[in-house]
């Protein structure tokens, strides 16, 4: 069961294959057969356009990474709620209830 | 020329947007402009109502735009094509915003740090601003009109805006 654990990653790899497969498999067309690549992209966004953007979205989705692994790691090291704590969803009576002890204010 | 009830397929398709795309105004209106209103809200109790307000159906007013978006490329692909090159910078710090709005609003209650609430009611807040601003940037463009080019791309430099 231990060697399982592992297991989690295989489905991310397969994903990740699967896309790199589709995405350079097509390659030079965008719609295979019909439309090229260098027929298909923009005129008017610049090389340095993407590459900010590229650069953006790779820092959102690292930071994102991290507070995910993050708040991922608490809730398993936690384990399972109670009885009483079945609904984790932040409902307003919810916040009532638990924020003179738990929100430090 | 096809048509259906009467209507040519264009006028049906900017019916079907322009419907989309006011629906996705007035509905995503709300929240964003719940959003904006966030940081203005000195009482924690009453940033948790506003919250508890869009919480249900921000994602789903959304979809209006996803759709309305859709509708465009199925459309009026040219169109499609063509705005979302021009406004490439402001389609991608909108997606930008779209994204940190969404995980603000899930991140927020997560931990119970003053600082970490803090910090998420700032970007929610913040985001809820900006995604109507650029909305503004882009159909502001959209309605003035662009140097649109026989090569169906824009003319000139990309920043006109």
């Amino acid at each position: 069961m231990r060697a399982f654990v592992f297991a989690v990653f295989l489905p991310q790899l397969a994903n990740q294959f699967g896309w790199y497969t589709a995405e350079m498999g097509r390659q030079p067309w965008v719609v295979y057969g019909l439309l090229r690549t260098s027929e298909a992209f923009s005129q008017v966004v610049t090389a340095g356009q993407i590459v900010f953007s590229l650069i953006l979205f790779t820092l959102i989705y690292a930071l994102l990474l991290v507070l995910f692994l993050y708040l991922l790691n608490k809730k398993i090291v936690h384990g399972p709620y109670d009885e009483d704590h079945t609904s984790h969803s932040p409902t307003l009576e919810g916040w009532q209830k638990h924020s003179n002890k738990k929100i430090k204010r | 020329m096809e048509t259906f009830l009467g209507i040519d397929y264009p006028t049906l398709w900017f019916l079907v947007i322009g419907g989309l795309f006011s629906g996705y105004g007035i509905l995503d209106g709300f929240d964003l402009g719940a959003g904006a209103w966030h940081l203005f809200l000195r009482k924690e109790e009453s940033r948790r109502i506003a919250l508890n307000a869009v919480g249900p159906v921000w994602d789903g007013n959304e979809v209006w735009l996803v759709i309305g978006g859709g509708a465009l490329f199925a459309g009026f692909p040219i169109v499609y094509a063509s705005v979302l090159s021009a406004m490439y910078i402001p389609f991608i710090l909108f997606l930008v915003f779209l994204i940190f709005r969404a995980v603000s609003i899930e991140f927020r209650s997560k931990e119970p740090m003053l600082w970490w609430r803090k910090m998420w009611d700032i970007s929610y807040s913040v985001s809820s601003i900006m995604l109507a601003v650029l909305l503004g940037v882009v159909l502001g463009n959209v309605l003035q009109g662009m140097p649109i080019g026989k090569n169906t791309e824009l003319e000139g430099a990309g920043w006109r805006f």
